[in-house]
């Protein structure tokens, strides 16, 4: 027995808000500075396009001071691209599911997509009234 | 004190390297006994999950500089202060030593109870103290040309007797 086997398969036990909570923090410090590199800033530099002293714009690019959204935002306009992305929203209000028929149908060179409405799903007009 | 230099192969992927040290005469490694330290108390499991996450992660992505913002004069300690959390005291520490972007030693430590690791009283200390050893040793031990690797080497090439001197 290895001094290290109890770090087999080790990282299936650690919760997956951990997992996302670290892997975001270093995505976007990573990609912070890489965006500050490959626009050739220096530190000095973005902290007069944001008004802030030099050892204040260090705290975040160190990640000592956690980002608020309006921190973001500044380090986003001053840079001039974004640095969080949200995924586009899904279309509101009408609820699609699809059901693949082929096998109970016997339908065998041809996949029969049937599109259901919920009963309790509101149509797009209901909702934008 | 001397120590053998052991490879973590369960943390090593093909772009970054986990190593440890074992002292001579000790049972375990400073990283399993930092480890199995740890996971006395449940009270550290938040952290320490993050910090073996943090392990992987680095694992993943190289150890970058970026990745290292807690820097204890030339070592390092894990958590990073990007993924610190709230803890009614200073927190748990692990004391690294960076070689480059590839290779990382994962040394020990312990729930911080000083502000300052190299306070009299501090309970972390002899790890801050032995990880700057490591990294002052093995600096010296590229110059001396004991130990060979420039910024890309993944793997330390050791002889299967090779001790390294270290403030145990």
């Amino acid at each position: 027995m290895g001094e290290f086997d109890f770090l087999e398969n080790e990282r299936e036990k650690i919760p997956e808000d951990i997992k996302i909570y670290v892997k975001k923090s270093m995505d976007i410090l990573e990609y912070l500075h890489e965006v500050i590199e490959s626009k050739n800033i220096t530190q000095r530099q973005l902290a007069d396009k944001l008004g802030k002293s030099e050892a204040e714009v260090s705290r975040w690019l160190n990640g000592v001071q956690n980002f608020t959204i309006r921190t973001l935002s500044k380090l986003e306009a001053a840079l001039g691209t974004p640095i969080i992305v949200v995924p586009n929203k899904k279309p509101k209000g009408l609820l699609v599911s699809y059901i693949f028929e082929s096998e109970t149908k016997q339908q065998s060179n041809s996949n029969n997509f049937e599109f259901k409405i919920p009963s309790g799903a509101k149509q797009k007009d209901e909702l934008a009234a | 004190m001397e120590a053998k230099i052991i490879k973590i192969d369960p943390l090593c992927t093909p772009i970054t390297s986990f190593y440890t040290i074992k002292f001579e005469g000790k049972s375990v490694s400073e990283y399993t006994d930092f480890r199995k330290k740890m996971e006395l108390s449940a009270e550290n499991n938040e952290e320490l999950d993050i910090i073996k996450e943090t392990i992987y992660e680095i694992g993943e992505r190289g150890a970058k500089p970026v990745f290292f913002t807690r820097e204890e004069n030339d070592a390092f300690a894990l958590p990073p202060k990007y993924v610190y959390i709230n803890s009614k005291d200073f927190g748990i520490r692990l004391y690294c030593a960076v070689v480059n972007e590839h290779i990382v030693f994962l040394l020990n430590g312990d729930r911080k109870k000083t502000r300052k690791a190299t306070d009299e009283k501090s309970n972390v200390s002899k790890y801050f103290y032995m990880a700057n050893s490591l990294h002052k040793t093995l600096m010296k031990e590229k110059v001396d040309g004991t130990l060979l690797w420039d910024d890309s080497t993944l793997e330390l090439s050791l002889e299967e007797d090779y001790l390294i001197n270290v403030m145990g």
